[in-house]
Protein backbone atom coordinates (compact mmCIF):
# COMPACT_ATOMS: atom_id res chain seq x y z
CA UNK A 1 0.00 0.00 0.00
CA UNK A 2 2.81 2.72 0.71
CA UNK A 3 3.97 2.05 -2.88
CA UNK A 4 0.78 2.97 -4.44
CA UNK A 5 0.83 5.98 -1.60
CA UNK A 6 3.59 6.98 -2.85
CA UNK A 7 3.55 5.99 -6.63
CA UNK A 8 -0.57 7.60 -7.37
CA UNK A 9 -1.65 8.77 -3.84
CA UNK A 10 -5.12 10.76 -5.46
CA UNK A 11 -6.00 7.52 -7.50
CA UNK A 12 -7.00 5.66 -3.77
CA UNK A 13 -9.23 8.34 -3.39
CA UNK A 14 -12.21 6.68 -4.90
CA UNK A 15 -11.76 3.41 -3.21
CA UNK A 16 -11.00 5.09 -0.17
CA UNK A 17 -14.44 3.56 1.45
CA UNK A 18 -13.79 0.29 0.66
CA UNK A 19 -9.87 0.46 2.18
CA UNK A 20 -11.65 2.62 5.07
CA UNK A 21 -13.98 -0.78 5.89
CA UNK A 22 -11.01 -3.20 5.77
CA UNK A 23 -9.21 -0.95 8.02
CA UNK A 24 -11.82 -0.83 10.83
CA UNK A 25 -11.96 -4.87 10.48
CA UNK A 26 -8.18 -4.73 11.43
CA UNK A 27 -8.18 -2.28 14.18
CA UNK A 28 -11.05 -4.50 15.90
CA UNK A 29 -8.44 -8.13 15.19
CA UNK A 30 -5.66 -6.21 16.01
CA UNK A 31 -7.44 -4.75 19.28
CA UNK A 32 -8.47 -8.22 20.69
CA UNK A 33 -4.47 -9.28 20.09
CA UNK A 34 -3.51 -6.59 22.21
CA UNK A 35 -6.11 -7.07 25.04
CA UNK A 36 -5.57 -10.82 24.93
CA UNK A 37 -2.20 -9.71 25.14
CA UNK A 38 -1.53 -11.72 21.70
CA UNK A 39 1.42 -10.07 21.04
CA UNK A 40 3.25 -12.38 19.28
CA UNK A 41 6.26 -11.05 17.05
CA UNK A 42 4.04 -11.80 13.70
CA UNK A 43 0.97 -9.74 15.23
CA UNK A 44 3.82 -6.69 16.29
CA UNK A 45 4.66 -6.33 12.86
CA UNK A 46 1.62 -6.84 11.22
CA UNK A 47 0.45 -3.84 13.29
CA UNK A 48 3.30 -1.42 12.77
CA UNK A 49 3.30 -2.16 9.31
CA UNK A 50 -0.61 -1.30 9.31
CA UNK A 51 0.48 1.90 11.33
CA UNK A 52 2.93 2.84 8.65
CA UNK A 53 0.24 2.74 5.88
CA UNK A 54 -2.55 4.51 8.14
CA UNK A 55 0.60 7.87 8.28
CA UNK A 56 1.61 7.59 4.86
CA UNK A 57 -2.60 8.04 4.02
CA UNK A 58 -2.44 10.64 6.58
CA UNK A 59 0.15 12.31 5.25
CA UNK A 60 -1.91 12.84 1.57
CA UNK A 61 -3.28 16.39 2.09
CA UNK A 62 -6.39 15.71 0.43
CA UNK A 63 -7.51 13.16 2.70
CA UNK A 64 -8.85 15.21 5.61
CA UNK A 65 -11.77 16.15 2.96
CA UNK A 66 -12.48 12.22 3.17
CA UNK A 67 -15.57 11.90 6.08
CA UNK A 68 -14.83 8.38 6.18
CA UNK A 69 -10.74 8.18 6.52
CA UNK A 70 -11.42 11.21 9.16
CA UNK A 71 -14.03 9.62 11.08
CA UNK A 72 -11.61 6.05 11.22
CA UNK A 73 -8.91 7.99 12.03
CA UNK A 74 -10.17 10.14 14.86
CA UNK A 75 -12.37 7.25 16.31
CA UNK A 76 -9.77 4.30 16.09
CA UNK A 77 -6.23 5.42 16.03
CA UNK A 78 -6.22 8.93 17.87
CA UNK A 79 -9.26 7.68 21.01
CA UNK A 80 -7.36 4.67 20.83
CA UNK A 81 -4.45 5.21 23.66
CA UNK A 82 -2.04 2.41 22.25
CA UNK A 83 -2.81 2.59 18.51
CA UNK A 84 -1.70 6.01 18.80
CA UNK A 85 1.59 5.63 20.61
CA UNK A 86 2.41 2.71 17.57
CA UNK A 87 0.85 5.47 15.49
CA UNK A 88 3.40 7.84 16.70
CA UNK A 89 6.64 5.34 16.74
CA UNK A 90 5.69 4.24 12.69
CA UNK A 91 5.16 8.65 12.13
CA UNK A 92 8.58 9.11 13.89
CA UNK A 93 10.51 6.07 12.14
CA UNK B 1 10.87 -9.34 -25.17
CA UNK B 2 8.84 -12.79 -25.82
CA UNK B 3 11.00 -14.53 -23.36
CA UNK B 4 8.53 -13.41 -21.18
CA UNK B 5 5.28 -14.60 -22.72
CA UNK B 6 5.82 -18.41 -21.32
CA UNK B 7 6.34 -17.25 -17.46
CA UNK B 8 2.71 -15.32 -17.86
CA UNK B 9 1.21 -18.26 -19.78
CA UNK B 10 2.32 -21.06 -16.67
CA UNK B 11 0.74 -19.00 -13.95
CA UNK B 12 -2.52 -20.55 -15.73
CA UNK B 13 -1.14 -24.22 -14.54
CA UNK B 14 -3.12 -25.74 -11.60
CA UNK B 15 0.61 -26.54 -9.94
CA UNK B 16 0.78 -24.63 -6.94
CA UNK B 17 4.52 -25.10 -6.53
CA UNK B 18 5.12 -24.09 -9.87
CA UNK B 19 2.80 -20.83 -10.06
CA UNK B 20 5.03 -20.01 -6.62
CA UNK B 21 8.32 -20.74 -8.93
CA UNK B 22 6.93 -18.86 -11.72
CA UNK B 23 6.02 -15.90 -9.54
CA UNK B 24 9.28 -15.70 -7.72
CA UNK B 25 10.96 -15.75 -11.12
CA UNK B 26 8.83 -13.01 -12.24
CA UNK B 27 10.02 -11.35 -9.09
CA UNK B 28 13.74 -11.81 -10.42
CA UNK B 29 12.91 -10.33 -13.25
CA UNK B 30 10.79 -7.58 -12.21
CA UNK B 31 14.15 -6.55 -9.60
CA UNK B 32 16.64 -6.91 -13.11
CA UNK B 33 14.76 -6.36 -16.43
CA UNK B 34 11.42 -5.03 -15.56
CA UNK B 35 10.67 -3.38 -19.01
CA UNK B 36 9.20 -7.02 -20.59
CA UNK B 37 6.56 -6.61 -17.67
CA UNK B 38 4.64 -4.20 -19.48
CA UNK B 39 3.33 -7.15 -22.07
CA UNK B 40 1.49 -8.39 -19.00
CA UNK B 41 -2.56 -9.82 -20.32
CA UNK B 42 -5.35 -9.64 -19.01
CA UNK B 43 -5.05 -14.05 -18.88
CA UNK B 44 -2.03 -13.39 -16.45
CA UNK B 45 -4.18 -10.67 -14.47
CA UNK B 46 -6.94 -12.91 -13.62
CA UNK B 47 -4.00 -15.94 -12.95
CA UNK B 48 -2.55 -13.62 -10.38
CA UNK B 49 -5.71 -12.76 -9.05
CA UNK B 50 -6.73 -16.19 -8.45
CA UNK B 51 -3.32 -16.68 -6.85
CA UNK B 52 -3.77 -13.77 -4.61
CA UNK B 53 -7.22 -15.50 -3.23
CA UNK B 54 -7.05 -17.41 0.05
CA UNK B 55 -8.65 -20.77 -0.66
CA UNK B 56 -10.22 -22.93 2.57
CA UNK B 57 -10.37 -25.56 0.07
CA UNK B 58 -5.76 -25.51 0.69
CA UNK B 59 -5.94 -25.49 4.11
CA UNK B 60 -5.47 -28.75 5.61
CA UNK B 61 -5.20 -30.58 9.21
CA UNK B 62 -2.26 -31.56 10.06
CA UNK B 63 -1.93 -34.48 13.44
CA UNK B 64 1.37 -34.18 15.09
CA UNK B 65 0.59 -37.20 17.68
CA UNK B 66 -1.96 -35.18 20.16
CA UNK B 67 -1.92 -31.91 18.43
CA UNK B 68 -3.69 -30.65 15.28
CA UNK B 69 -2.07 -27.70 12.80
CA UNK B 70 -3.96 -26.03 9.80
CA UNK B 71 -1.57 -26.03 7.51
CA UNK B 72 -2.45 -23.36 4.64
CA UNK B 73 -0.41 -24.92 1.58
CA UNK B 74 -1.89 -21.88 -0.68
CA UNK B 75 0.40 -19.38 1.78
CA UNK B 76 3.19 -19.89 0.04
CA UNK B 77 2.01 -19.14 -2.84
CA UNK B 78 -0.09 -16.11 -1.95
CA UNK B 79 3.11 -14.55 -0.65
CA UNK B 80 5.15 -14.82 -3.71
CA UNK B 81 1.68 -12.97 -5.84
CA UNK B 82 1.48 -10.01 -3.27
CA UNK B 83 5.77 -9.81 -3.87
CA UNK B 84 5.61 -9.91 -7.40
CA UNK B 85 2.76 -7.09 -7.02
CA UNK B 86 4.91 -5.03 -4.71
CA UNK B 87 7.91 -5.40 -6.98
CA UNK B 88 6.20 -5.00 -9.90
CA UNK B 89 3.67 -2.13 -8.90
CA UNK B 90 5.48 0.71 -10.72
CA UNK B 91 5.91 -0.99 -13.73
CA UNK B 92 2.09 -2.78 -14.08
CA UNK B 93 0.43 -0.38 -12.22
CA UNK B 94 -0.75 1.91 -15.44
CA UNK B 95 -1.44 -1.60 -17.34
CA UNK B 96 -3.99 -2.95 -15.23
CA UNK B 97 -5.32 -0.29 -13.29
CA UNK B 98 -5.58 1.14 -9.59
CA UNK B 99 -8.75 -0.94 -9.59
CA UNK B 100 -7.12 -4.01 -9.60
CA UNK B 101 -4.23 -3.34 -7.01
CA UNK B 102 -6.61 -2.23 -4.64
CA UNK B 103 -9.10 -5.48 -5.21
CA UNK B 104 -5.78 -7.30 -4.84
CA UNK B 105 -5.16 -5.75 -1.53
CA UNK B 106 -8.87 -5.86 -0.22
CA UNK B 107 -8.39 -9.86 -0.93
CA UNK B 108 -5.15 -9.81 1.28
CA UNK B 109 -6.05 -8.22 3.92
CA UNK B 110 -7.36 -11.41 5.94
CA UNK B 111 -7.73 -12.70 9.94
CA UNK B 112 -4.94 -13.73 9.85
CA UNK B 113 -1.24 -12.50 10.56
CA UNK B 114 0.37 -13.64 7.69
CA UNK B 115 3.51 -12.43 5.23
CA UNK B 116 0.83 -10.61 2.16
CA UNK B 117 -0.64 -8.79 4.97
CA UNK B 118 2.85 -7.51 6.11
CA UNK B 119 3.85 -7.27 1.90
CA UNK B 120 0.59 -5.19 1.69
CA UNK B 121 0.54 -2.77 4.11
Amino acid sequence: MNKVISLAPLSLFPYIDRLVDKFGECTTKFDKAINAKQEGERVKDCIRAFMRTIFALSKIEEINSMPKFKGFYDEKIVKNEKFKELYEQAASS
Amino acid sequence: MAIIEPFFALLSESDLNLKKAVLESLNSIAHSMPKPLQLINPAFENALSDACKYKPELVKEIELGPFKYMVDEGLAMRTSAFSFIDTAMEYILEKVGINYIVDQILMGISKYYNKPMLIIF
